[in-house]
């Protein structure tokens, strides 16, 4: 299943949603089994993305790290 | 930091990672969202101050009454002596309004951590979810210190006046008019968008590096002396709802020393939905072709 995208690396530049709550209302419109890609090079987010998957039960399918530059795959759980 | 004015009300993430067991400091993390922030970790030892809920007056809009802020210092177990460090989350905004209402309040010792939650984050520096306990005192609180603070009738007498300066500290899309608030903050839209006239547009972002932490003071002043902003004025700064605005009043008093600077914390939120208040629109910034 195609994966959705968040480029977070302007979020929080302009005051308007925080970088999770982006992450948190993309999350909400996938189905069971849809993934959600995430970029951002910022180590707060993170850790953040990180901490709320592992609180609602998301799965974080892959992460991969470059200099700058993180991507998570994020996938709400089938069923 | 030591070509700050007052380089004292700044500390680095070294500085509180060699304080958290300092009981002379109280540390405390100021969310507008703490879900998505403090709830997930924090810097050991650091109280949470929910922004919504404990800086603001819930029912009217306001800041916390002098009351209401010497409970909330007592409860966080606060001494008029304590020295208080604060940042929090959404690029330390509402640790920079909170630094405000506590100056505005009469702390005396209150300081910022320069670059924020999110340098200590990248420095990969411990984080907890454990929620300290700290027993409770009694704190007084001082009447409210004029000057800090404007309202919107002091705005309009100050329109046109060269002895005053304004600073819109918002995005350059919302100083155009273009845009008056983002679309999942329907409560903080306004009837009308624009700005103040007259006043300079100099957003928050560009007072800070890379790392989040303040720029040089060299490139500070370049930024608001060019501008008109100079310190000889009464500077009045705006945003939105008045937090990225308490981040350049920040730096205009502390860092560059500005000796009247106050912030209007009804903002554009409440300037642009005010009855017969004059706005003026600039032409929206294009895109440099590549």
């Amino acid at each position: 299943m195609e994966p959705g995208h968040l480029d977070l690396t302007s979020a929080e530049d302009d005051c308007g949603d925080s970088a999770l709550g982006r992450v948190r209302r993309a999350y909400a419109t996938l189905a069971p089994g849809q993934c959600l890609e995430v970029v951002t090079g910022v180590a707060e987010h993170v850790f953040g993305i990180q901490a709320w998957s592992r609180r609602v039960g998301g799965e974080l399918t892959e992460e991969s790290r470059e200099p700058g530059r993180t991507r998570l795959l994020l996938r709400r759980p089938a069923g | 930091m030591t070509d700050y004015a007052h380089p004292e009300v700044l500390v680095s993430t070294e500085w509180l990672a060699e304080h958290l067991e300092d009981p002379a400091v109280v540390v405390l993390e100021v969310d507008w969202d703490p879900a998505s922030a403090y709830e997930l970790g924090h810097v050991p030892g650091a109280a949470l101050v929910d922004w919504k809920r404990d800086i603001n007056d819930t029912v009217r809009r306001d800041i916390l009454s002098q009351e209401q802020f010497a409970s909330l210092l007592g409860r966080l177990g606060v001494k008029p002596d304590t020295t208080l460090v604060l940042y929090g989350d959404m690029r330390n905004w509402f640790a920079a309004f909170a630094f405000w209402t506590f100056k505005i309040y009469g702390h005396g010792d209150v300081r910022l951590l320069n670059g924020g939650r999110r340098k200590w984050f990248e420095e990969g520096r411990p984080v907890t979810e454990a929620i300290p306990r700290r027993a409770a005192t009694t704190y007084t609180a001082a009447r409210p210190t004029a000057g800090l603070r404007q309202f919107l009738p002091g705005v309009r007498e100050i329109l046109g006046r060269s002895d005053h300066a304004l600073v819109d500290v918002r995005s350059p899309a919302e100083y155009s008019g273009a845009i008056s608030a983002p679309p999942e903050y329907q409560n903080e839209g306004a009837q009308r968008s624009g700005h103040i006239p007259g006043a300079a547009n100099i957003p928050w972002a560009q007072t800070i590096q890379d790392d989040d932490t303040f720029k040089p003071v060299e490139q500070l002043r370049e930024l608001y002396e060019p501008n008109g902003v100079t310190p000889d004025k009464s500077v009045v700064t705006y945003c939105r709802i008045g937090e990225r605005s308490s981040h350049t009043w920040f730096v205009l008093t502390y860092l560059l020393g500005y000796p009247r600077v106050a912030n209007y914390d009804g903002s554009w939120s409440e300037w642009g939905n005010a009855v017969g208040v004059p706005v003026e629109k600039a032409e929206v910034p294009q895109p440099v072709p590549a």
